[in-house]
């Protein structure tokens, strides 16, 4: 009489879309399709693609080659946990490729891309999974070859590929054998160049607008997690093939970005777009607290035609030439700042006027800012701001003290 | 006057005596104590010695035993009775002994995880030892949660938030998962029905992923005082758990009394508002600046109380600020303030909803009036405990308005003061439930070939999905196979996935504010519907059904609505059946459909019918489970079709609000359908069915229930003062056609069902 469950669960309509045919094989086998050969180890096997490319080769406005030619102090600078002595050569370009964007336990890696310089040419290594099966053996072939390196190169590895990466390490009861790798991601100095110039920074929107790269039938990436599924149902290497080939343009594209980037911190000035770009880079050099580079940046952006760029950078620099007690420079900026646009901000008002009441002691041209930065309140709207009620203790303070001087 | 000479002044008053059904003196209980246990940790037992505490209550040491013997177990004492150090003490003493060693609390609530925070932290600085607590909850900053992770040795968290925040993402918690030696789930008897039935299956998950790091841990369960809280505990945790219930705290004499307002209108049945009655006892008592809480069962109740007092007490107080109220939508910090004021004695009255049931620390009152029953006898004693102290006297009046349940509590003081009868029941392996954490699990780790998730028929569920291309069977396990993540998809608060969610738009800025089952939709957020969140009343302006979006704004009137249902019924399958010489009971599976046509307008408290309107929405389906007693064929040749009718109908509306006293079930959880001929058994049937798809228990209980079922449901009628029928007894009159008296009619339709007997269950 108790119905069976397919018929129960079909009952409270659950799986939608279920019960359709099974998809049959259609296309050919991997190996078949794809250079590669299949690895075995005690984990079992997976199937790795290897690619060399001449030192010569020409990928985003620059040559493979290039990369090698970067100095370790560039690197240091956008790496926060960069070790003294590392070069480029002790760096693992790593990007993958995975079920899903959500993370979590049930999101797997699998296709790991890497790229690494080697024996006069740059590899691109390829680990793919061709089942959930095979992720222990693709996972073990990856420990070894991680063995050999000391940092990562990525796009948003930090956030994302290594952590899902120790994630499936932990999962499948791996020893990772890189533990604590120092590690650049380029997402982060990607976004402080380029955050003002471009809608995106992600790696395609980049690659794009700043590398000049168009890729040719490339698969979308949110399309990739469904389509290994089709893969994994049907077998057909076919549609799988174009995204090891995105996973492939990726780390080429990671490579030039390396190489776009260094130049730029390189020589600010020359190789950006003394504007919008050089204001980013003169950020990377206040976090690695070289200020007189950043001066250097800064100084260059105030010749920006972007008003955003010039008040940005005034503001910057002021602040630098203040705490090094540099009074004249900041009052420059502070004064540059107020002819600059038609309504002053109030930021140089209320710092020239502190700047005359405690440091020139001119009372009388410190009231005469004071009140301007009130009409300019009044006039915006502002007066329910604290700033408001600042500037008016100040100028009652700066009315005692007229007095009785 | 204070609280024993006010309680002298009721007793000589006759006003209040003529309406107290009942008075019960709970004398004072001494403590019974007992030496530490050997096994604790000679820095927790000085810890405990500067706080004043030599020995522990008898329950306290128990558990503490039973934990040491490495058993499960389910602690059930009363309110305010060092609950907490039943699992405080072994955690800590685990954790002093092995630093690696970690646990879990859950607990229903988050304001509670930060009361027990603050608790257990005191206990931990005054031991002087290094052991790391941490809530981990929606409001744990991202930069905190690393660390937590890491060195968290117990986490404070609630059910929630384990099944989306840290099962699915276990590898973060590794430390936590080798070392796990304890998982602490307080007041369990809150997870019940749905929410229950979730809760079980999440455990099921984490007990996966304990076995996975190679650990094993014990359960520590709390309960207030239900008939089965052994069976609720060990279907939650899905293992055997000892009793925990010598207890041995002392307590102060306590005084409950029953009280019914006074009938105004024979005829209808109608009784003087509880409200009214309320804020008369909370007037005295507050006036005589006795501590005193008030518990209504609304949000807007409790303004309307509070208005009511700072009127009296204006200017004649010392300050305004003695009289409060507290309820959910209160700002955090406003709450802690009355919260201190409270146990610094500055504020006198508090007016609350069940907000403050639950463990919040506002020291112990004086006096405790309840308008209107809390639904359950458990709420009825958390609420009652928050007034008791151990030196003094203390009192709770309940004070019970028109609606049945209250009328028969007052009534049958046996029924409150005798062992419990509500049952905490829940069904894990309720299909829909436990197919929506087999997929979490499934993503959280690859099933084996031979592995069973709570039901034998794991592998048939996991090759279903795997036809619905969510699993991946490859080399003897089943791989999750979808980009989707599934905890975020499932909520534990219901029982569908395909919900509709509740809009706010009375600000400008939109908010969501609920959720409502696919089943429940048509009924409770139909156009025009008053529904009601948190005590506050909103009204459906639009409800937009294919989307599954319902708009509502605040309102405040003084009704409710109510669905007409027309239900069809179908049995697809009986799992157990009983036939007695004329009647017969059963139990099984059940297709429903459900069509709403109109609703009617209800006034509050007098429940008169004061309007209606249409409804025009899809037919929706159900599959669930139900219980059914059908009557003999042979009835119909003594009783008229119409005398049958009406019988059935009044039977029906006393048992919607009978069944619901044993299940500890909102009056919404379950529906009763009758059939004057039933296609499937051919005779008269009443039909009493889970108002979730798949099940949550509640039927399967009702089976084994019949006969008090049946009985309660005689005494609520014989019970009632009105003539021929109420809306507390067998329902409005106005529902019934013919001049035959309703209430006479239902009573023999009992009466038939109770001269039979089912035995076999």
């Amino acid at each position: 009489m108790y119905r069976d469950l397919k018929s129960r669960l079909q009952l409270y309509k659950m799986g939608a879309g279920c019960g359709s045919q099974r998809m049959t094989k259609t296309g050919s086998d991997i190996q078949d399709l794809i250079e590669g050969h299949i690895c075995s180890n005690d984990n079992g096997s997976c199937f790795i693609i290897e690619n060399r490319y001449p030192f010569s080769y020409l990928h985003g406005g620059c040559r493979l080659g290039d990369a090698l030619s970067i100095n370790p102090e560039t690197l240091g600078r956008v790496c926060s946990d960069f070790r003294e002595g590392t070069k480029i050569k002790d760096f693992l370009f790593l990007d993958t490729e995975t079920t899903g964007l959500s993370g979590g336990t049930g999101t797997v890696a699998f296709l790991v891309g890497t790229g690494f310089f080697e024996d006069g040419a740059f590899v691109i290594k390829q680990y793919f999974m061709r089942d959930y099966d095979e992720e222990p053996a693709m996972l073990t072939e990856l420990n070894a070859l991680l063995s050999r390196y000391s940092g990562l190169i990525t796009f948003n590895g930090r956030a994302f590929d290594w952590n899902l990466l120790q994630t499936r390490f932990i999962f499948n009861r791996i020893k990772p054998v890189l533990l604590d790798p120092s590690h650049i991601d380029l997402l982060y100095p990607s976004r402080r160049i380029w955050r003002l110039k471009l809608e995106s920074c992600g790696l395609q929107s980049i690659e794009e607008n700043i590398l000049n790269e168009i890729r040719i039938d490339d698969v979308p990436g949110a399309e990739i997690p469904s389509i290994y599924f089709k893969y994994l149902e049907s077998r057909n290497a076919g549609i799988i093939k174009k995204v090891i080939r995105h996973n492939e343009i990726d780390i080429l594209s990671m490579v030039s970005l390396l190489v776009r980037i260094s130049k730029m911190l390189d020589n600010p000035v020359e190789e950006s777009d003394g504007g919008q770009e050089l204001l980013g880079l003169g950020r990377i050099f206040e976090s690695s607290r070289e200020y007189d580079v950043v001066i250097d940046c800064f100084e260059n952006c105030v010749k920006s035609k972007n008003s955003i760029v010039r008040e940005t950078a005034l503001r910057k620099l002021s602040g630098i030439y203040k705490k090094n007690g540099n009074y004249s420079k900041a009052v420059e900026c502070w004064k540059r700042m107020m002819t600059d646009s038609k309504i002053p901000g109030l930021f140089p008002m209320i710092e020239l006027a502190k700047y005359y009441e405690h440091k020139e002691k001119n009372i009388e041209e410190a009231l005469v800012i004071v009140e301007k930065a009130m009409l300019v309140c009044r006039q915006t709207n502002f007066i329910n701001n604290a700033y408001y009620d600042d500037l008016k203790k100040r100028k009652d303070r700066l009315i005692r003290k007229s007095r009785r001087g | 006057m204070n609280l024993e000479q006010m309680l002298q002044y009721f007793k000589s008053s006759e006003r209040i005596m003529g309406n107290v059904t009942k008075w019960v003196e709970i004398p004072a209980r001494e403590a019974v104590l007992c030496d530490f246990p050997d096994c604790i940790d000679a820095r927790i037992v000085n810890a405990l010695r500067s706080r004043g505490i030599y020995r522990l209550y008898s329950h306290q040491a128990s558990a503490v035993n039973e934990v040491e013997k490495g058993r499960n177990i389910v602690v059930v004492t009363p309110t305010a009775s060092g609950k907490t150090m039943c699992y405080n003490i072994p955690v800590l003493n685990s954790i002093l002994k092995n630093q690696e060693s970690r646990a879990i609390f859950l607990f229903p609530t988050k304001a509670l995880s930060q009361d027990q925070m603050t608790e257990l932290h005191e206990l931990i600085t005054e031991a002087g030892v290094d052991v790391k607590t941490f809530t981990y909850d929606g409001d744990t900053p991202q930069s905190a949660r690393k660390a937590i992770r890491q060195a968290g040795h117990i986490v404070m968290t609630n059910p929630d938030m384990l099944h989306n925040g840290i099962l699915p993402h276990h590898t973060k918690w590794t430390k936590l998962f080798e070392n796990l030696k304890y998982v602490v789930i307080d007041e369990i008897h809150h997870y019940r029905g749905v929410f229950g039935s979730h809760l079980a299956n999440v455990i099921r998950r984490l007990r996966r992923i304990c076995n996975f790091y190679g650990s094993n841990p014990q359960f520590i369960c709390c309960s207030a005082t239900i008939a089965n809280p052994v069976e609720l505990a060990e279907k939650i945790i899905g293992g055997k758990v000892v009793l925990i219930d010598n207890n041995g705290a002392p307590s102060g004499e306590k005084h409950i009394i029953f009280y019914n307002p006074p009938v105004v209108n024979k005829e209808l049945g109608i009784r003087r508002s509880s409200l009214m009655e309320a804020r008369m006892f909370a007037e005295m008592l507050i006036r005589n600046g006795i501590q005193t809480i008030v518990f209504t069962r609304s949000r807007l109740n409790v303004e309307v109380l509070l208005t009511y007092l700072k009127d009296i007490f204006h200017g004649k107080m010392r300050s305004e600020n003695r009289v409060r109220g507290y309820r959910g939508g209160y700002l955090p910090k406003q709450r802690r303030e009355i919260e201190r004021g409270l146990r610094d004695g500055s504020v006198t009255g508090v007016v609350t909803t069940n907000a403050l049931e639950l463990g919040i620390d506002i020291g112990n009152l004086e006096a405790c009036v309840l308008c209107g029953y809390p639904g359950t006898i458990a709420s009825t004693w958390q609420q009652a405990g928050r007034a008791g102290r151990r030196n003094s006297v203390s009192a709770a009046i309940l004070v019970a308005s028109s609606s049945p349940i209250d009328q028969y509590i007052v009534n049958n003081p046996d029924y409150f003061f005798g062992s419990s009868p509500e049952n905490g029941l829940i069904n894990p392996d309720n299909l829909v439930i436990l197919y929506n954490h087999i997929k979490c699990a499934c993503f959280e780790l690859p099933f084996q070939d031979d592995e069973k998730f709570g039901v034998e028929t794991t592998q048939e569920i996991l090759s279903y999905m795997e036809e619905a291309r969510l699993v991946r069977h490859v080399g003897n396990r089943w791989h999750w196979m979808s980009d989707v993540f599934p905890s975020d998809e499932i909520s534990l608060r219901s029982a569908s996935n395909e919900n509709f969610i509740i809009i706010d738009i009375t600000e400008p800025q939109h908010r969501v504010i609920g959720e409502v089952d696919r089943f429940a939709a048509p009924m409770l957020i139909h156009e025009e519907a008053i529904y009601i969140h948190e005590g506050q009343q909103y009204q459906v302006e639009k409800l937009d059904f294919d989307d599954k979006k319902a708009y509502v704004r605040k309102v405040d009137v003084d009704y409710y609505t109510d669905a007409n249902l027309a239900v069809d019924l179908k049995v697809l399958d009986v799992f157990r059946e009983d036939a007695g010489r004329k009647i017969q009971k059963s139990c099984g599976e059940v297709m429903v459909t459900a069509l709403v046509t109109m609703f009617k307008k209800i006034k509050l408290y007098t429940h008169e019918n004061i309007g209606y309107g249409p409804v025009n929405l899809p037919e929706i389906e159900m599959h669930t489970t139900s219980y059914w007693v059908s009557l003999p064929e042979e009835l119909q040749r003594d009783i008229t079709q119409l005398d049958m009718q009406n019988g059935l109908l009044g039977l029906s509306n006393v048992l919607a609000n009978s069944a619901p006293i044993y299940l500890m079930c909102d009056p919404r959880d379950i529906r009763v359908v009758h059939q004057v001929k039933s296609p499937f058994t051919q005779k008269p049937t009443i039909y009493i069915y889970d108002n979730y798809p798949g099940g949550v228990g509640f039927s399967e209980k009702l089976y084994e229930l019949h006969q008090e079922l049946f009985v309660t449901a005689k005494r609520m009628i014989e019970q009632c003062s009105c003539e021929s029928g109420c809306p507390s007894c067998v329902g409005p009159l106005n529902e019934f056609s013919g001049d035959g008296n309703p209430k006479e009619i239902t009573l023999k339709l009992i009466n038939i069902v109770l001269e039979d007997v089912c035995t076999g269950i």
